[in-house]
């Protein structure tokens, strides 16, 4: 017995002293302080509150460092208008010259004076060791209810979240009249079929290549279709569509305006189908442009868009179909179609989800509130 | 046209049975279609048997050796030389038993190498490399959206439970819109690649 219990006891005490070692070896040490840092203006709409970025880690990836920074901005209005969006820029060190990140909220209601939260989570590789200022999260834009805006729009932020803005209420206003033909029944039909949507598409993957840097193999044309969008100030005139399996380059694009004021920017929305018959809405195409009133223009990008299937064959694409999501006047002002064309759209998706958590009666609500 | 013959050495190799099974029938269907090989076989097997039907004991002493050597060396120069009047270019034939079935090999070879480059060339091949080969690339996945060049990135993490749809634009740039299925607030994480 007496040989039994000190057995157990080196056991034990041997078990302990590799729980402890194991601990020490495998534990994710801290980033470096000062590694995250949040820079807002003085003049900000919005103040920071606290960052809590409690559970951010480093951890070495074969020759390079992973640091996970994950983090809870609160946010306050410090105005006296409602904000609609939030958009803040990340940007990180040694990371695709040029390249930046953006974390972007839009459909809020915030209230003079009210707190809200923004959630960035920022995995960053690099190689070599973890000091300085890893990460930076600046203000992009704010944008009011009364749609005015604040900020430097480095990356267009303002657009983003006004064209949202539109859509939203563009969308609002359909369900709500919906709501008046037939009442709450035609928008629980709605709403489960939005869900019944968002639940058919495909789960996909997109790798998009910087332009002139991918080694284009043979490619083959796929027709393109361009979609007349009522009311449209410009128009898709053609495009030439290429694939090579699952990748896809839309190097041309042909375009009208029809209308007599300057266009300064376009978004082509598009959507793909492949061979299966799968539908994909895999993008945009934001164009800078140069659009005199009734004049044409042609953008090139030569990039490459490899597109995956999470648990299915790679699509083999037979046709593209492209539509105008988006125009931008050389004023500034925005306009977007007076239909929805993508099969969900950002505010539908809201609600959808709104009706599966909270019920039908928190989206008529939601409704009548926005209107 | 200057028909091609057996050389000299299968010939002689030929009558005396001292050729392997593939030149024998080579030979054989040769003879059968050109007199003048058919001729020249004959004679050498008229050699070999004047050969096996003389003295035994002879042929054995070192003399003897040496005179059957010397003698068929010359008939063998002798039909070479009358060869070379015939068929000007002799060096050109096979000179190894086994010559048609290399020829055979490398023509089935190279035969193969053509038709499987040809192959190669014409069926549609994907862009091929990842992050290594392509100098920046952004990307949307069910992680998150991020660009990454070399061994440096930066990826926008998608929450732990949300409901999503990805985007991408083509201008060198990926989207990812998703809600927080707690809170029900819109997220759009945004990467670009270029201004």
């Amino acid at each position: 017995m007496w040989r039994s219990k000190t057995s157990s006891l080196v056991t034990f005490r041997f078990g302990l002293a590799a729980s402890l070692a194991a601990g020490v070896l495998f534990a994710q040490p801290a980033p470096p302080s000062g590694a995250f840092r949040v820079d807002l203006p003085a003049d900000a709409p919005v103040a920071l509150v606290s960052a809590d970025w409690g559970q951010s880690q480093v951890a070495p990836r074969g020759g390079a460092l992973q640091v996970d920074l994950r983090s809870t901005l609160l946010l306050k209005n410090t105005t006296q208008r409602r904000i609609r969006g939030v958009s803040m820029l990340v940007l990180a060190q040694e990371v695709a010259a040029g390249g930046k990140a953006s974390v972007t909220v839009p459909a809020l209601d915030v209230a003079p004076g009210e707190a809200f939260p923004l959630r960035v989570d920022v995995r960053l590789m690099r190689p070599g060791a973890a000091t300085g200022t890893l990460v930076e999260v600046k203000l992009d834009g704010v944008l009011f209810e009364d749609l005015t805006f604040y900020g430097p729009n480095r990356l267009n932020s303002r657009r983003t979240m006004m064209a949202w803005e539109l859509e939203a209420r563009r969308d609002r206003k359909a369900l709500l009249a919906m709501v008046e033909r037939g009442g709450a029944v035609a928008l629980r039909e709605e709403m489960v079929a939005v869900l019944g949507r968002l639940a058919s598409m495909p789960r996909l993957d997109i790798q998009v290549a910087r332009a002139g840097r991918a080694t284009v193999q043979q490619s083959t044309p796929v027709r393109f279709a361009a979609l007349s969008m009522p009311g449209a100030p410009v128009e898709l005139t053609s495009a030439e569509v290429l694939a090579s399996g699952a990748e896809l380059r839309i190097p041309r694009i042909q375009m009208q305006n029809r209308s007599t004021r300057g266009v300064r920017f376009v978004e082509v929305g598009w959507q793909a189908r492949d061979h299966q018959g799968r539908q994909f809405v895999a993008g945009s195409l934001p164009a800078a442009v140069q659009l005199p009133a009734r004049a044409r223009a042609t953008v090139e990008r030569d990039q490459a868009l490899r597109i995956s299937v999470a648990g299915a064959r790679p699509p083999e694409f037979a046709e593209v179909r492209g539509f105008i999501g988006l125009v931008e006047f050389d004023d500034g002002e925005i306009w977007v179609p007076m239909v929805a064309v993508p099969a969900v759209t950002g505010e539908q998706q809201r609600l959808a989800e709104m009706y599966r958590r909270k019920g039908i009666d928190a989206v008529a609500a939601e409704l009548k509130r926005l209107r | 046209m200057t028909r091609r013959h057996i050389s000299e050495m299968d010939l002689a190799l030929a009558s005396a049975g001292d050729l392997g099974l593939a030149g024998r029938l080579r030979v054989w269907f040769h003879a059968r279609r050109c007199g003048q090989c058919a001729a020249a076989l004959a004679q050498y097997a008229e050699v070999s048997r004047a050969l096996r039907d003389s003295s035994g004991d002879d042929l054995l002493s070192p003399g003897a050796w040496a005179e059957l050597s010397r003698e068929m060396t010359a008939n063998i120069r002798l039909g070479l030389a009358a060869g070379r009047i015939v068929d000007p270019q002799p060096e050109a034939r096979a000179l190894t038993p086994d010559a048609a079935g290399w020829r055979v090999a490398v023509v089935m070879a190279t035969l193969t190498v053509v038709l499987a480059s040809g192959w190669l060339l014409r069926r549609p091949v994907p862009i091929q490399g990842g992050p290594e080969m392509l100098s920046a690339v952004a990307e949307a996945s069910a992680e998150g959206v991020g660009i990454h060049e070399g061994q440096a990135g930066l990826m926008l993490l998608s929450p732990d439970r949300e409901s999503s749809v990805m985007l991408a634009g083509t201008s060198g740039g990926a989207r990812a819109r998703f809600i927080d299925e707690q809170t029900g607030q819109v997220t759009i994480h945004h990467v670009a690649l270029e201004d």
